[in-house]
Formats: C-alpha cells, sequence, structure tokens
C-alpha cells in the first residue's frame, strides 16, 4: 500500500461508479477534481473526455479509461495505460485489477489475493506451432469450470501466434511458460515469456480498434477481444513479459466489457507467484481428453472383460499376420487367423498402451455390446451377424452410440498361453505352425448388424497425415489380399465339394462295380472303404490347410517387407531431418554474419554521418588503396608462388642426369658472363692505360712548355735588368698559368672520374669473384666446378694484373700532382720575383732620366 | 578390474571407471576418477610410455547406448504428444535402471555424448582450472536433463540448451585470477545459499578473488553470448545470470526475488544445486534416494521448489506404474 499514498488521481468521468469510489476511499487515495491546484499522477476519463486536451493540460499524468476509447492505439500513445470497464468493478476482480495496477504488481498474485483462485495446470510452449495437445487440455479444463471455452480456445490461438511473430522479429524467445487456473467466477491464464530489446510501445501501438488486415495486429485484435481483461506487462529488470487474461462466468465477452492494461514496470512491487499448492507434473498427468488420434487397444483388464476374439481353440493353432506401423506409438497390425469360414477373418488395428478410457478411434457401423455374440465355428451364423465388426464401444459412452471404437478391441487367447501382461504381447504374431482346424474349436466373433467396418473413418475435420495415408494404404493393400485368399478359399471350398461329390459317386460306383468285388475279394469292410475314401478326402482338406498356410505365410513375408520398407522410409526421414538441420544451422549462421556485417556496415555509415568524415573517408579511401596494393602484391606473391611450384614440380621431374646437364649449363653462362665482365673491363683498362698516355703527352707538352716558360722567364728578368719594364711579359706568362692551372683542373677531374669508375669495376670483380667462390662451394664438386674455379683464378689473375696497373697510373697522376704543384710553387714564385723586380726598378724621370 | 592399454583408453571422453597405473614393481597408483575429462596430453604421454593400465569401469555401454538411442528418438519427433510420451519413456527407463541400482555415470555419460555442444579447448580449460569442478558441472548437467523432461520441457534443443547452461554456469571463474578459493566459495553457496560472499571475506581472500567470484555470472553470460553456436535458444543464455539468486531476493547479480525466476531458470539452478563439489559421490548407485531426501534448507532458499516438486511428482508417478504394472 505504500505507493498508493503517492497516487492523486484526477476525475474527469462525467459519473464516478460507486464501486471505484469506495475502493478509493477504502485505499486511501487523494481524489482530485478539475479545480484542484495540485498536479495529478493519474488522470480517470471515459468517453466524454477530450483526451488530446486533457494530456496537453496536464503533462506527465497517466490515462485511465473506464470506457472504450474510440482509438486504443491513440490512447496508449498519449500516456493510457489502463482501459477497464465498469462491469470489472462490480466484482472481485475490479479491486485486484487496481491493487496490481496501482501498487505496480509484477503481476497476477493470484494465491495471496484469491486463495480459491487455484491452480489447473500449467505447461511449457517451446515450439509455438505444436501447442494442439496443450490447448485441447487448457480447453478441457476452462469447459469442465463452465467457461467460455471458445472464447479461451481463440484467444490462446491468436496470442501464440502473435507472440510467434514477436520472436521472429527477436523481440521475444522461447520457452512460454502457461498457467491457467480458475475461481468461482473468474478463468485465468499467465504466461511468462523471455524479452529482449522489448519496448511495451512494440504491442501497445499493434492494439487497433478495428480489425486490421496486418497479421500481427490482426492476431493481437482477436486474442485481446476474446478476452475480458488483457494484462501485457513487462518487467524491465527481468526482461520478461507478463500475459494475463481474465473470463468472467456469465459475462458476454464482447465489445463492452473489455479490459486492457500495457505497463512497463521497472521495479515490480511484488512479484509474480505462481501458487505451489496446485504444481502438477503434466508428463504424469492423466490424459483424459477424447484423442481422435489414438488408435489403441484396450489396456490388459478391459480385454479380459470384454473378449471380442478371434482365434482358435488353443492357441498354437492360430497362426495371426501382424503389420506394425514404423512408429512405435502408432502401431498397427492385422490379424489374419485361419479358418474354414470367410467370417473368420478379421482386422484389427492395434495403438498405444495408454489408459485413456475415452479415447477412441470411431469406426462406423458399429453395434452395442448386445450385438456382440459368441458362435462356434462350423455353425451357421445367425441372420444378423451377417456381418463382423473390429469392436464395439463401451455401452456407456453415450457419444459413440452409433460408432465402434477401436480401443475395446481386444484379441484374446493369441499369446496369452506364454502368460504375456503387455498388452503388445496379445497381439504378439504367433508362430506359423501347421494348425489344426478342428471344427469343434470356438471362435468369438464381434458382429454387426450394420455396414461391416471395412475402413477406419478418421475425422474429416482434420486433415490426414502421411502416417495416416500410410496406414490407409496399408490397410487397402491388405484388403485387397484378403479378397484374393478369400477367394483361393473359395476355389479351395468348391474343390472340396467337388471331391466329396466325388467321393459319393465313387463309393456309389464301387459298391455295384468289379471292382468292388475285388475289394471285396481282398475282404475289406465296406465302411473301410469309406474310411479310406474320408481319409483321402481329410488328406485332401490337409492339403487346403496347408495352401491356407502357405498363403498366411506369404501374406508375413509380405507384411515383414512393409515393415522394413517403413523402416527405410524412416530412416530417410531421419536422414533428411539431419541434413534440414545442418542446413538451417549454416544458414542462421550466414545469417548471424550476414547481420554483423550489417551492423557493422551501419555502425561506419553513422560514423561518416558525424563530423570526422572527411578524415574517416580519406582513411577509408587509404584503407582501400593499401587494400588493393595488398591484393596487387598478393596476386604477384601468388604468381610467384605458382611459377616457383611449377618449377619447383619441374626440377622434381628431372632426372639426375638433366640435373646436371642443367648445373653445368648455369654454370657456363656464369663463366661467360663473368668472361665478358672481365673483357668489358679489360677494355676499360685499355681505355683508361690511352687516356692515361695522351694524358701523360699533356704532361709532357705542359713540361715543355714549362721549360720554355722558364727560359723566357729568365731571358725576361735578363731584359728587366738591361731595358725598362717587362709587365707586358708577366701578364702573358700569367695568362699561360692560368690555361694550365683550367687544363690541370679539367685533368684532375678526369682522373678522378676514372678512379672512381676504376673503383667500380674493382667492386663488381670482387663480387663476381665472391659469387663464383659460393656457387662454387655450394655446387657439387663435380669436374666442371674445377673447370670454373680454373676459370676464376684466371679471373683474379687478370684482376690483380689490372689492379697493378691501376696502381701504376695512380702513382703516375700522383707525379703529375706533385709536379703541378712544383710547377704551381714555381709559377708563383716567379709571380712574386716578377712583382719584385717591378717595385725595385727606378722609374722614369719626366726628362726622361732615371731617379 | 581390466588390464587396458591407452590406444583403448583414448577413445573415451571423459572417464568411465576407475583408472590405475601398474608399475613394474607391481604397485598401484590412482590415476583417473570417473567423470573426469581425459586429457589429451595426458593420453599422449602413456602413449609414447606404452603404459598399461589396470581399469575398473563403472559405467554400463548397453545403458548408454540405451539412453542415447532415446534421446535421438526424441530428437526427431515433432508433436507435443509424441514428445511428451518419449520424454515418459525415458523417464521410466531412468527408473528401471537406476531404482536398481544403475550407476548414474551411465546417464551422465550418455548425456555428455549426446548434448555437450561446447567446444573442446573451454572444456579443456574447464578441466584444466579443477578437474572436480569439472566433474560437478557434469553431473549437474546430467541432473538439468532430468529435471527438464520432469518439467514439461520436451523438446530436444530446448534441453540440450540445458545441459550447455549448466555445464557454462560457472565457466566464469574459469579466470587468469582463479583461485582455489573462488571455487570453494561457489560450492559454499552451493551448499549454503547466500554465505559464498561471507566465506570468501572470512577466508581473507584478496580483493581481486571477490572480484571474479562476484562477476563470475556475468563473465559466464558473456562467453555464452559471444558462442552463439553453444546453445539452440540463445536467448536462455540469461539462465547464467540467475545462479546464484536467492527466493529471498538477496542474491547477487541482480537480486532477483522467487516469483520472478521462471520454470526454465530454475531447472538449471536447482541441476546446479544438487551437486556440489566433492571427492566421491555416494548417490551414484542410488540417485533416486538421493532425489527424494533432497529436502534441505536449500529448498526454502532457492526459487527452485516448484522444479523440484515437478521431478519428484514425475519420478513418483512412473515409480506407481512400475509397481502397479501398467
Amino acid at each position: 500500500m505504500e505507493k498508493m499514498k503517492d497516487i492523486a488521481i484526477l476525475n474527469l468521468c462525467s459519473e464516478l461508479p460507486r464501486e471505484l469510489e469506495s475502493y478509493f476511499e477504502s485505499r486511501k487515495v487523494n481524489l482530485l477534481d478539475s479545480g484542484s491546484v495540485s498536479s495529478p499522477t493519474h488522470i480517470l476519463v471515459d468517453s466524454s473526455s477530450n483526451i488530446k486536451e486533457v494530456v496537453a493540460k496536464y503533462k506527465g499524468a497517466v490515462l485511465l479509461s473506464l470506457s472504450q476509447p474510440l482509438d486504443v492505439a491513440e490512447f496508449y500513445k498519449l500516456g493510457g495505460s489502463l482501459v477497464v470497464d465498469k462491469s470489472w468493478l462490480k466484482n472481485e476482480m475490479g479491486p485486484f485489477v487496481l491493487d496490481k495496477y496501482f501498487q505496480e504488481n509484477g503481476g497476477i498474485n493470484l494465491s495471496e489475493k484469491f486463495p480459491s483462485f487455484q491452480q489447473q495446470g500449467s505447461f511449457i510452449v517451446s515450439n509455438p506451432f505444436g501447442t494442439g495437445d496443450y490447448l485441447d487440455r487448457l480447453v478441457y479444463h476452462a469447459f469442465s469450470t463452465d467457461h467460455g471455452a471458445i472464447a479461451i480456445r481463440s484467444y490462446f490461438d491468436n496470442i501464440v501466434m502473435f507472440l510467434a511473430s514477436l520472436r521472429d522479429q527477436g523481440k521475444i524467445g522461447m520457452p512460454i511458460e502457461v498457467s491457467y487456473g480458475s475461481s468461482q467466477d473468474i478463468f485465468g491464464i499467465q504466461m511468462q515469456i523471455n524479452s529482449q530489446n522489448f519496448k511495451i510501445e512494440d504491442v501497445s501501438r499493434k492494439l487497433k480498434s478495428n480489425p486490421s488486415r496486418k497479421n500481427e495486429e490482426y492476431l493481437l485484435y482477436h486474442a485481446v477481444h476474446s478476452t475480458g481483461f488483457f494484462d501485457f506487462t513487462y518487467l524491465e529488470s527481468i526482461e520478461k513479459v507478463f500475459i494475463t487474461s481474465l473470463w468472467m462466468k456469465g459475462e458476454r465477452i464482447d465489445f463492452e466489457n473489455k479490459g486492457y492494461l500495457f505497463s512497463t514496470l521497472k521495479s515490480p512491487q511484488a512479484v509474480v507467484a505462481i501458487p505451489e499448492q496446485g504444481v502438477q507434473s503434466f508428463i504424469s498427468e492423466e490424459p483424459e481428453l477424447i484423442d481422435f488420434m489414438d488408435i489403441s487397444i484396450e489396456d490388459r483388464e478391459v480385454a479380459s472383460e470384454e473378449p471380442i476374439v478371434i482365434s482358435g481353440a488353443t492357441a498354437e493353432d492360430d497362426f495371426s499376420q501382424t503389420i506394425k506401423g514404423s512408429a512405435p506409438e502408432e502401431e498397427f497390425s492385422q490379424s489374419i487367423k485361419g479358418s474354414k469360414a470367410e467370417a473368420e477373418f478379421s482386422q484389427t488395428i492395434k495403438g498405444s498402451n495408454t489408459k485413456e478410457k475415452e479415447a477412441a478411434q470411431v469406426i462406423k457401423g458399429s453395434a452395442k455390446e448386445e450385438d456382440k455374440s459368441v458362435f462356434k465355428f462350423g455353425a451357421t451364423p445367425k441372420a444378423d451377424q451377417k456381418d463382423f465388426r473390429l469392436a464395439a464401444a463401451p455401452p456407456e459412452d453415450k457419444k459413440a452410440n452409433n460408432f465402434m471404437t477401436i480401443k475395446t478391441l481386444a484379441i484374446e487367447g493369441v499369446g496369452s498361453g506364454d502368460g504375456q501382461k503387455s498388452p503388445f504381447n496379445l497381439l504378439k504374431p504367433a508362430t506359423p505352425q501347421a494348425p489344426e482346424l478342428n471344427h469343434e474349436k470356438e471362435f468369438l466373433l464381434s458382429t454387426s448388424n450394420k455396414k461391416p467396418a471395412a475402413s477406419v473413418e478418421l475425422p474429416a475435420s482434420r486433415g490426414p497425415s502421411e502416417n495416416e495415408k500410410m496406414l490407409d494404404l496399408k490397410v487397402k493393400t491388405l484388403n485387397t489380399e484378403n479378397d484374393r485368399i478369400k477367394t483361393q478359399l473359395k476355389m479351395l471350398m468348391s474343390e472340396v465339394k467337388i471331391v466329396k461329390e466325388s467321393r459319393n459317386a465313387l463309393a456309389e460306383q464301387l459298391r455295384g462295380d468289379v471292382a468292388s468285388e475285388q475289394i471285396n475279394k481282398l475282404e475289406v469292410p465296406a465302411e473301410d472303404k469309406e474310411n479310406i475314401l474320408l481319409n483321402s478326402l481329410k488328406a485332401e482338406e490337409l492339403k487346403t490347410k496347408r495352401l491356407l498356410i502357405e498363403s498366411a505365410q506369404k501374406d508375413t513375408l509380405l507384411a515383414q517387407e512393409i515393415e522394413r520398407g517403413a523402416k527405410l522410409l524412416k530412416a530417410k526421414e531421419m536422414i533428411l531431418d539431419k541434413t534440414k538441420e545442418v542446413f538451417t544451422k549454416s544458414i542462421e549462421k550466414k545469417d548471424a554474419e550476414i547481420n554483423a556485417l550489417n551492423q557493422k556496415v551501419d555502425e561506419i555509415s553513422k560514423l561518416g554521418a558525424g563530423p570526422q568524415l572527411l578524415t574517416q573517408q580519406n582513411t577509408i579511401k587509404d584503407m582501400e588503396k593499401q587494400n588493393i596494393n595488398l591484393n596487387k602484391m598478393l596476386d604477384m606473391y601468388k604468381a610467384k608462388v605458382t611459377s616457383m611450384a611449377s618449377s619447383l614440380q619441374k626440377q622434381t621431374v628431372k632426372t639426375d642426369e638433366e640435373v646436371m646437364k642443367d648445373d653445368n649449363r648455369k654454370l657456363q653462362m656464369i663463366n661467360t658472363q663473368l668472361k665478358n665482365q672481365l673483357e668489358v673491363s679489360k677494355k676499360d683498362i685499355a681505355r683508361y692505360q690511352e687516356k692515361v698516355s695522351t694524358e701523360n703527352t699533356v704532361v709532357l707538352t705542359l713540361k715543355k712548355d714549362k721549360a720554355n716558360l722558364e727560359q723566357m722567364l729568365k731571358k725576361a728578368n735578363l731584359g728587366n735588368t738591361k731595358e725598362g719594364p717587362a709587365v707586358g711579359v708577366a701578364n702573358i706568362h700569367e695568362q699561360e698559368l692560368k690555361k694550365l692551372q683550367t687544363h690541370m683542373q679539367f685533368v684532375e677531374s678526369q682522373n678522378k672520374e676514372q678512379a672512381l669508375k676504376i673503383k667500380d669495376l674493382e667492386a663488381k670483380l670482387t663480387e663476381a669473384a665472391r659469387l663464383i667462390k659460393t656457387q662454387a662451394t655450394n655446387e657439387d664438386p663435380s669436374k666442371k666446378a674445377i673447370q670454373l674455379e680454373m676459370n676464376v683464378k684466371k679471373l683474379t689473375q687478370d684482376l690483380v694484373e689490372s689492379r697493378n696497373q691501376l696502381t701504376e697510373m695512380k702513382k703516375e697522376t700522383n707525379k703529375l700532382r706533385q709536379e703541378k704543384v712544383g710547377m704551381q710553387n714555381l709559377m708563383d714564385k716567379m709571380k712574386k720575383d716578377a712583382e719584385k723586380e717591378k717595385n725595385a726598378t727606378p722609374k722614369k724621370a719626366p726628362g726622361g732620366k732615371v731617379a | 578390474m581390466i588390464t587396458i592399454a591407452i590406444k583403448d583408453f583414448a577413445k573415451k571422453k571423459i572417464c568411465d571407471g576407475h583408472l590405475f597405473l601398474k608399475t613394474k614393481e607391481g604397485r598401484r597408483f590412482y590415476i583417473l576418477k570417473p567423470g573426469i575429462l581425459i586429457d589429451p596430453a595426458f593420453v599422449k604421454k602413456h602413449a609414447s610410455l606404452n603404459s598399461v593400465f589396470e581399469y575398473e569401469p563403472l559405467a554400463d555401454q548397453a545403458v548408454i547406448q540405451k539412453y542415447i538411442s532415446l534421446f535421438r528418438e526424441l530428437k526427431y519427433l515433432q508433436f507435443e504428444k509424441d514428445l511428451r510420451l518419449k520424454s515418459g519413456e525415458i523417464l521410466q527407463y531412468f527408473l528401471s535402471v537406476h531404482g536398481n541400482g544403475g550407476h548414474f555415470l551411465s546417464f551422465v555419460l550418455a548425456c555428455h555424448q549426446e548434448f555437450c555442444g561446447i567446444p573442446q579447448e573451454t572444456l579443456l580449460k574447464m578441466h584444466e582450472t579443477e578437474i572436480h569442478f569439472f566433474r560437478k558441472t557434469t553431473y549437474s548437467a546430467a541432473f538439468s536433463i532430468l529435471l527438464g523432461l520432469a518439467n514439461d520441457f520436451y523438446h530436444y534443443p530446448m534441453i540440450k540448451d540445458f545441459y550447455n547452461i549448466t555445464m557454462m554456469l560457472d565457466y566464469g571463474i574459469c579466470d587468469t585470477n582463479y583461485s582455489y578459493f573462488v571455487a570453494q566459495a561457489c560450492n559454499q553457496e552451493n551448499l549454503n545459499p547466500g554465505t559464498g560472499k561471507a566465506w570468501l571475506v572470512e577466508q581473507k581472500a584478496s580483493p581481486l578473488e571477490q572480484t571474479v567470484f562476484n562477476k563470475h555470472p556475468e563473465k559466464s553470460y558473456e562467453f555464452i553470448k559471444m558462442n552463439k553456436d553453444i546453445l539452440s535458444h540463445p536467448e536462455l543464455a540469461e539462465i547464467v545470470m540467475y545462479q546464484h539468486e536467492l527466493s529471498s531476493g538477496n542474491g547477487f547479480p541482480r537480486g532477483i526475488s522467487k516469483g520472478l525466476v521462471s520454470s526454465w531458470e530454475a531447472v538449471v539452478l536447482l541441476a546446479d544445486s544438487l551437486v556440489d563439489i566433492r571427492d566421491e559421490y555416494h548417490f551414484e548407485t542410488n540417485v533416486l534416494e538421493y532425489i527424494h531426501n533432497y529436502q534441505n534448507k536449500k529448498m526454502q532458499e532457492l526459487p527452485v521448489n516448484k522444479a523440484f516438486q515437478k521431478l519428484v511428482l514425475a519420478l513418483r508417478y512412473f515409480e506407481e506404474m512400475k509397481e502397479t504394472g501398467t
């Protein structure tokens, strides 16, 4: 009651029902009127209220309606949660519903609020498409307590299918726990379901005021409108949905007295407690319903009470044929028992050994129990016993008055000798021993006044399943077999008649014939003759019996074949189921992968919508490029790998000789390459040598020039001392020196380049030598390798020579450098001397005299 | 007691008897207990050594095969009534075998063979964490099948899910920070519901150990959610979160009270509480008596009363049927 204190209800109804008023009074609920200042938590409205205005005025308040809203979906959208018809307030359920609503109970606490409300059963729905058995039971209970079974059935069918559709959307999960019970006037069903990602709007917005063409809306509409009160509560904390539906006895379930409650509870005040005193195991419940699918044989006790027996006098004499269906619970058998007359054929259908007393397979053309009678084999059947029937319904079963139930069919005698108790043993096929038909054997055969029960009629409302079709087919084939055997028997009987007649004729002939005299001579009495004839007749009869047995054996073989076929079919079905399962699993996996990918795509697209769009796009582009590059590289490597693999394969295919040849060829190639390199290097060296020689000539000319210059200098010095100024000559020397210097620089740069080239060549040569060495070590120590080594030696010698040449050249260049430096020094000296001399020479006097 | 070579023993996944290693001097060493996972490394080692063992099998292979064939039959049935009848047949067979002293291990092994859908590496991780813990979960998981059938869950995928969820309930404690204390606390919680946390504090467990214990339902749940292939009904993974809930609503991690616990959660919860970590399970040869006498304190403190009642009712029903011969 704690929560009730905080409730303030604004009453906008034109007239508040007296029951509701008293309820509010008893719960001490603060009831406000339209003029009140304080803000309400709930608003009570009816058909006269303008809901939109009310909602706009009092934001945040929850709507309660005492009448059916014009648009239910709109009502819930605007903040409505409870619709309760006034009729509900008149009975005991009114306060309960309101308490549950205001106190935010997590469900209906039936046991506490209503001690009389007893749970009648519960079951678990794991497959929403397989609820028939449970629903039958539920409806049976509702019917037995005088509640509207039609409305309950309609509700259950629709709500389960609605839940199945919610499950397809991933809103809820399996299983569904259903519990049901009733009090004096109320029948209730409660369902508990796991739910994920669920919102109450998922359901409330689908509830329309009129039937919709949309499947889900249609189902919900019909489910809700089949109940008196519909409560859909979602418990957020445990992610479970509780659906409670109530029906009132005596009240019309129509549009007027509906009540709905859609609520989401975060922290339920009280919890749903299924009353535990009514706990019962569904598995152990004795089935009480009439199950038209049951093709059952009566259990042992009943069988002994109502013997409808087709058998010989002794069990050993019987031979029976049993055809069992593929499924153990749908066993089917046909018993044909050896006899002389057509009436001795019987067809039995065996079903499960359950104790369902009312369970019956109905076959038209049956008669009451009194019609059953006992007659002896060989005796002429009564006029009203022309037909035989499979079984008769128990006399107390009024519904089956004109029907014959298989369940009461029992076969006595067969297998009874071995004392086995199981009802299945009653139809155990007897060993096909040669039967000795005794005319005095009793046959207890039930007969009917009406049509013979040739075929089993299944309820028309139910479409025949595959098993049923199979059974029908089997029955038909067996019937044809029966007909065939009957004709055979007829033929045999006619043969017997003919034999009898011929016997009589023969006997008469024998009496007055010569042969009879001969017989008389043999002193064989007439009676003995007759006995002989009778014996022969008996022998004929035995023959016929044997034929019968043979035919029966063939039938059993046929039955076995059918059984085997059925087993094979079942095995194939199982395989198919397995493969189906595997496929569905793989599809589910794929679906999950697709979903995951879709989610990723969504996430990326969501991210793309943000401010970091450009950078992300760029990164994506980069990534894509990288991806393309990587793919290309991958392809390249793949190609490489394939080529390597192919080459490897080729190599592996080659013989040792070929390998050797290849090696030699490779080595020769390397040799020639090296030779070429050597020749090239030699040519280079020669070229460099030429260059060096030309440079030497240049150097020589330079030397000569130098000498000339020296001489000229000397002369100039002398001239200076003797004559006047030698400035002009010095200038000329300077110019020549500059020219020499530039030339020297050019030569030096050339030298450097050549030195670099030589270094490169040296490096190449050393590399080649190293390669040859490594190859030589890797290769097999064959003769070719020795030759190669020789070549290498030659090459190294050449290399050494070229190196020597190079060092010589280097020496020469060094010398030249030294000379050049010396020359430069000389030049410098000469310059200095020339300057000194310039300074030392006296200036001319204006008169041309030296000062 | 039979002599067995390692190659013959290697065919088994779970040890179905007592295994001894005999030395040259004739001394016997107890190597493996029934119900313990046979580690491939163990087989490898002894294969290289050509070890010969002495072996005392406990499980009945014929019974195992019969159970498996019954489960397979259940698997391929579609209609509710057929499923119900087949489930009844399984329970009846359970009664006929274990009511006459049949070893419970046969049922355990048949269930493991038929229903276990947990990856081998996960099983090995559980086994490596604590062999007795693995053994306990295997037995509990077998009970979940029995409870599932008795509680009107007849669909093969559903009871298979129960098996795998029960197996994975405490996978969260197979953490890098696992310690003996954590497993013992779980066991303590099983023995005396609501005392696990206090026991850990009493034993002066480290905060890390306490966190592992407190968070293990979530970790197990996350693992199952990540490995969706384990369950046919992934929504049932939620059951893991109920493993330490109490009737009073003082359990953890959510504190859900009795009335909000559904029957499918109760089935797994009860299966888990039926077995605790022990060296020996004396109920193995008299499991029916063990079930019937399982009326203790736990029933009030755990929200499993209804599930237990249904199991007892179903077993009693079939027992009566057996007695009356119907």
